[in-house]
């Protein structure tokens, strides 16, 4: 009896310490620096899964056959929110990896909390041509003030899908402008089909219709314009197409994909990015294209979406020329040019497009043509400190006005009010 | 061994026995419990260098006067009286009938038991067929007694009522299980007894199983209502990321997720969580003064 219990106690106790080892042991190091003979390792966090994981994949490939100092290893954290919520969850214990994929939009809470490096240095390693031929819409995207705290990567841009079966069958044509949108609409409408189809959210093509219209919702001065009238006449363009029957929110499908393949409206205003999914479930039957947006008051311009690559704070400096020298990598018209073709991302430098590579791709892939076509009216949101919680706020003013039919000009009266509050709270703190 | 005096030594051994679990208890209960009360007062606080600049109320003050926040909390407790005396209810009738029967009654308890064990995404995303207006099943069959299509998930009059549905339905398996296991409990003499004084079934049921049947009744009705205030996941993924259309389905632990996880506004996130604490724990409490009264353990 004695000695069951000995044995018991015994057994807790390692039980215990063993617990306890493993609560309190150092984490391993991310880094195998310091020998000539092994590689430096590069941690990567990507919101990446699926093929463009796999595609990512190939891309460091070739990056760590190109040289022997430094191997880069990518960890899908499988959608941003949990990569964003890892991040989070990093930056408070201290264990965020070298590189990591974020939204250009948060940059400036990152740079604010002080999660990242700047990129200065890498920037002021390349020359004035390597940098002119990043699309501007990208590296205003990577910039906070006059210094640069990212590199573009999976980048998208909005393009219209349009089913040309509709088109042929009542004698129409792509429109060039929203108002011959809107007229198809008339037409289209009688045989129960919407001209127009968007996502959840019209909120990316408002912010296209405004940049067309030349205004900037919030300068990076903090200066709010979200309520003036073109804001207010812009956003009424599309609510009164709904009310018209013309056009149509996705609502909680998301994306407006399965109603575009099934016939549902003739033009389909997405992300370039969302091409994948529309031909994975388009039937073969189905007749479709894209084109550019159509133009406002005589003017272009869509919104860029997607990811850049940040360096996280914390690397040692190894780590840190081998993040550069990866990022650098990424930016050459070999790697941008492979890494749009495989994704159907755009390419990130006016090289890579013109390049005879991507020129031949682009002659079998006619439809990935109009992203391309978009980027030199393309254009990055201004971001700012707090630029999240803006954000929530923005899509909330955009479902109030789609599913309780606030009138324009009241949802953006408060959305303004509410960058107001958000862009002084963050100034006072 | 039971009957030994406690001592130094006795303690001493039943703490080691129990210490696995009092430190799991620690690190990832009390101590983020702790750390939450005393975040709730931070408002001035880098989460990231946990330095305190400013310590008040005004996190408390802020929830309260926020719209949001209210309309979470009208949303949660629209919700909970929605699911919790439904689900009771139906749950009992079926766990009632399954007992009477013997024949596929497994295959029956099998059957309600399923949606508790599949995972909630899996779920959500089905329920998000069945409720879409275009091509959904729930529609369709509405549409044979000439009900015209609801958008359940896009109209916020209806949004809270397809949530409502889905959570009851979900739900279901695992309180018939327990009311089985109630019922299953109950001596067959007093029913015996009862039939031979000439109570009929219904005085039988009022008389002798609703009674006897208290105790779980009283669980079911504790579980669900915590787990209702803590409604997240389905919200999350039955509107794909969203509170609802027109926050129609926003509540305390979606608004808490929203101010931690994307407006990064901790402090405030605690407040809400601190709400959420005491709103629970105030119930628990009535329920508990409740049961002393009410609830017959045999």
């Amino acid at each position: 009896m004695k000695k069951s219990r000995i044995i018991a106690i015994l057994a807790m106790i390692s039980t215990l310490c063993v617990f306890l080892t493993a609560c309190g042991s150092k984490k391993a190091s991310t880094s195998d620096q310091g020998t000539t003979k092994t590689p430096v390792k590069i941690s990567f966090w990507t919101g990446l899964a699926g093929p463009y994981e796999k595609n990512l994949n190939k891309v460091i490939t070739d990056f760590n056959n190109s040289q022997k100092k430094y191997k880069v290893v990518a960890t899908s954290q499988e959608t941003y929110d949990k990569l964003n919520q890892k991040v989070m969850a990093a930056a408070k214990s201290n264990s965020l990896p070298v590189l990591g994929m974020a939204s250009y939009t948060s940059l400036p809470d990152y740079k604010n909390n002080g999660f990242i490096e700047n990129l200065n240095a890498m920037y002021k390693g390349m020359s004035a041509s390597q940098k002119k031929d990043i699309y501007s819409a990208f590296l205003s995207g990577s910039k906070i003030g006059n210094s640069y705290y990212s590199i573009p990567f999976s980048k998208s841009t909005r393009v219209m899908y349009v089913n040309e079966d509709i088109l042929k069958k009542y004698n129409l044509e792509i429109p060039k402008t929203w108002e011959q949108m809107r007229k198809d609409g008339e037409v289209l409408k009688e045989h129960g089909i919407y001209a127009y189809g968007f996502d959840q959210s019209f909120q990316m093509e408002w912010e296209g219709l405004l940049h067309a219209a030349g205004v900037t919702p919030i300068t990076s001065a903090g200066k709010v314009k979200l309520s003036s009238s073109k804001a207010i006449t812009a956003a009424n363009f599309v609510l009164d197409m709904i009310k018209d029957g013309t056009a149509k929110s996705a609502g909680s499908d998301i994306y407006w994909t399965n109603s575009f393949v099934n016939g549902k409206s003739a033009f389909y205003i997405g992300s370039s990015a969302g091409m994948t999914a529309i031909k994975q479930v388009a039937p073969s039957s189905l007749n479709w294209t894209t084109a550019v947006v159509p133009s406002y008051e005589g003017k272009s311009g869509t919104e860029v979406a997607g990811n850049d690559i940040v360096l996280f704070k914390g690397a040692s400096q190894e780590q840190k020329q081998g993040a550069y020298a990866f990022m650098k990598y990424l930016l050459t018209s070999k790697a941008t040019t492979k890494w749009a073709m495989l994704t159907g991302y755009v390419p990130l430098t006016k090289s890579a497009v013109k390049s005879k590579e991507y020129q031949a791709f682009l002659k079998s892939n006619k439809r990935a043509k109009a992203a391309v076509e978009s980027l030199p009216d393309s254009f990055s949101t201004k971001s700012f400190v707090g630029y999240n919680e803006y954000y929530t706020d923005e899509l909330n003013a955009f479902d109030s006005m789609l599913t309780k039919q606030t009138p324009a000009k009241d949802a953006l009266t408060n959305l303004a009010k509410q960058a107001k509050k958000i862009i002084s709270d963050n100034k006072n703190n | 061994m039971i009957k030994q005096k406690p001592s130094a030594k006795t303690t001493l051994i039943a703490f080691l026995y129990l210490s696995p679990m009092l430190i799991i208890i620690g690190t990832f209960y009390l101590y983020p419990i702790v750390m939450s009360f005393a975040m709730s007062f931070y408002t001035k606080y880098n989460f990231y260098t946990n330095k305190v600049s400013e310590v008040g109320l005004s996190n408390f003050v802020t929830i309260w006067t926020d719209p949001d926040f209210i309309e979470a909390l009208k949303n949660t407790i629209i919700f909970v009286v929605g699911v919790v005396p439904l689900s009771v209810i139906i749950a009992l009738v079926i766990a009632i009938l399954l007992n009477k029967i013997n024949f596929a009654a497994g295959f029956f308890k099998t059957v309600y038991f399923l949606p508790f064990v599949t995972s909630t995404v899996a779920i959500s995303l089905i329920w998000q067929w069945i409720y879409n207006s275009q091509y959904g099943l729930l529609d369709a069959f509405l549409g044979i007694f000439g009900i015209k299509p609801i958008d359940w998930l896009n109209d916020p009059h209806w949004a809270m009522t397809a949530l409502i549905i889905m959570t009851i339905w979900q739900g279901l398996g695992f309180n018939i299980i327990l009311f089985l296991a109630g019922l299953s409990n109950i001596d067959k003499r007093y029913e015996q007894v009862a039939q031979i004084d000439g109570a009929n079934t219904w005085q039988r049921f009022r008389y002798i199983t609703i009674p006897l049947l208290s105790p779980m009744t009283f669980l079911v009705s504790v579980t669900s209502i915590i787990s209702g205030f803590k409604v997240f996941d389905q919200i999350f993924v039955l509107f794909g990321g969203n509170p609802g259309p027109g926050k129609s389905t926003l509540t305390l632990v979606f608004y808490l997720y929203e101010k931690f996880y994307t407006e990064w506004k901790y402090g405030i996130a605690a407040a809400a969580g601190v709400v959420l604490f005491t709103l629970t724990l105030i119930i628990t409490v009535i329920q508990v003064w409740y049961s002393k009264r009410h609830v017959h353990y045999v």
